[in-house]
């Protein structure tokens, strides 16, 4: 009577346990499909870009991607010729943003400094020529997109919407004011001192059909204003 | 005994909860009628809108279609009504003009867990993979360009009047946003009143005049779209303000461009409804013959046009 008793108890936990791992697989099988594993880095990536701060990105994007963009800037001197002289080449050297008759560039060079103005230093960097052709900015804002679209690094696309995206460019903008513009203007510089750069600039299709860069505007008056590629700097330094 | 129960009940619901789950997922695409396309616009009450309409559904007709359009009185409960329809109907692909940047996702998933694509003109949504594609206005930009030309002409100095779009819009705020990242940089230019008139002329004119009744004397009025602009300007002449106060829109609709032609409303944005509608157009058919690489968001600049350049414009693009 034991033996049959101990039997069937055996014969019980065999069920029992058959039971309960039958019912851990289908738990285990039901979880498995609704359980995602990941890298936590790559977690942690998503919940950032969740909690989108344009500060942040464009921080990032100054500190650690912008210097592989820079070392592709044409020529500033060439670039201005180019656009003197084949607007359509120079065209399809730039960046464009979508559907838009605006380009970008990133662009380096040295000139003289000619003048300086409330929003910047007119430099000439066309050799032997006496006029300014450039505008650095080196006012107390930036506006725009210069930079944003000539580094061609940051894809519209990546963002849920376009207000994250330009919130962006005005982060960047602060930038190159606060790490670039102030330091630089805290000795200010002189007439006729060389000055280098690297920067952006937008300019649209039709900037030198009428006027070249560096030529003055004929509208009756004896003295027009110059005719000037207006560059947002990055680097910027004297000779 | 009782823990078994337990035990078989929580596999139960476990189970209904997975299938309920399963439910859930997107559905096969539906047979389509590949002919046939929706042209979805937020309200015909404003002209630039229905020029938008007009471009989209004559594009998708010369490339084939037949264009049914539905017009959502700027109401996403009428357009989510809309999308109902249209996912009946079985249509081929959606030419969409959204209400709410946000509150439209929910309508564009519907149509594409039935397989129908949207192509969205001119306003956005703030998602990045439930449209094939949006072709939208770089309204920052354009207001950028305007911010400067606003400081330009007023000097770095004066007071000014902003109206506002619709709240629900990205467009709203880029275009504000791009105006700001200019003129807040001045800080002889002071705003005086900020409201919202909805993209409506009666609107506008009704707030800008009880914004008078405060502010007499301002120099100048920012508008969020051109129909506010005319709005503004009307509660202006009537007020026997329109020769004191400089009005900004942003559109290029024709009877602003009229008006800046007529040296009447200093400058607007001009958008290109024309271009995007029919880029809608055409990337919906390309989709349909196959075609599945496309950009998610595809800005298209605006251009400055003042009284300087009116001669280059027409009314809703270049003057070609």
């Amino acid at each position: 009577m034991g033996a049959t008793s101990s039997n069937g108890s055996a014969c019980g936990m065999k069920r029992k346990v058959l039971f309960y791992l039958v019912l851990f697989i289908a738990l285990a099988l039901l979880l498995g499909s609704s359980v995602e594993f990941r890298r936590l880095d790559q977690k942690r990536a998503e919940d950032r870009a969740r909690q989108f701060d344009p500060a942040d990105y464009a921080r990032d994007f100054w500190d650690n991607r912008l210097d592989a963009a820079l070392t592709r800037a044409l020529d500033a001197a060439e670039l201005i010729h180019l656009f003197n002289t084949d607007m359509n080449a120079a065209v399809r050297q730039g960046e464009t943003l979508g559907q838009s008759r605006v380009h970008a560039y990133l662009l380096a060079g040295e000139g003289k400094i000619v003048e300086l103005e409330k929003d910047g230093l007119l430099v000439s960097v066309l050799p032997g020529d006496p006029n300014p052709e450039v505008l650095i900015c080196t006012g107390s804002y930036i506006s725009g997109n210069a930079v944003r679209d000539a580094s061609g690094l940051i894809d519209v696309s990546a963002f849920s919407d376009t207000m994250k995206f330009n919130r962006i460019s005005s982060e960047i903008n602060r930038l190159a004011v606060q790490e670039v513009i102030v330091p630089f203007v805290a000795a200010p510089p002189s007439v006729g001192a060389t000055v280098r750069f690297v920067g952006a600039a937008e300019v649209a299709e039709e900037a030198t059909t009428s006027v070249p860069f560096g030529g003055r505007k004929v509208n009756g008056r004896q003295k027009g204003s110059w005719h000037l590629l207006r560059i947002v700097p990055v680097r910027l330094e004297l000779n | 005994m009782t823990k078994r129960l337990l035990v078989w009940i929580l596999v139960v619901f476990l189970t209904v909860l997975w299938t309920g789950g399963c439910g859930r997922r997107e559905q096969e695409p539906q047979a389509q009628n590949q002919k046939k396309v929706a042209v979805v616009i937020s309200t015909l009450n404003n002209p630039w809108f229905v020029v938008l309409k007009d471009v989209a559904k004559a594009r998708a007709e010369e490339l084939g279609y037949t264009a049914d359009v539905f017009d959502s009185q700027n109401s996403p409960a009428t357009e989510a009504g809309h999308f109902d329809t249209i996912i009946d109907g079985k249509y081929g692909a959606i030419l969409f003009n959204p209400t709410d940047a946000e509150g439209s996702i929910a309508s564009v998933k519907r149509a594409k867990e039935a397989g129908i694509p949207t192509f969205c003109m001119d306003r956005e949504i703030s998602a990045k993979d439930v449209a094939v594609s949006q072709i939208l206005s770089d309204n920052y930009s354009g207001c950028v360009a305007l911010g400067e030309y606003f400081v330009r002409r007023l000097g770095e100095e004066g007071t000014y009047v902003e109206l506002l779009g619709l709240l629900g819009d990205n467009n709203t705020r880029n275009r504000s946003d791009g105006f700001h990242s200019v003129v807040d940089n001045y800080p002889g230019l002071k705003m005086v009143a900020q409201q919202t008139a909805d993209f409506d002329r009666t609107k506008a004119m009704e707030v800008m005049e009880s914004i008078l009744q405060a502010h007499p004397d301002i120099n100048a009025v920012f508008c969020g779209n051109d129909a506010m602009a005319m709005g503004a300007y009307r509660a202006l002449v009537t007020a026997g303000k329109d020769e004191q106060v400089m009005v900004f829109g942003f559109d290029g609709a024709k009877d602003v461009i009229d008006e800046i032609r007529a040296g009447h409303i200093v400058a607007t944005g001009m958008q290109f409804p024309k271009t995007m509608a029919k880029m809608a157009a055409e990337s919906a058919d390309q989709y349909l013959q196959g075609k599945r690489d496309f950009a998610q968001k595809i800005p298209v600049a605006v251009e400055l046009v003042s009284q300087e350049n009116i001669d280059k414009y027409a009314a809703y693009g270049r003057d070609e």
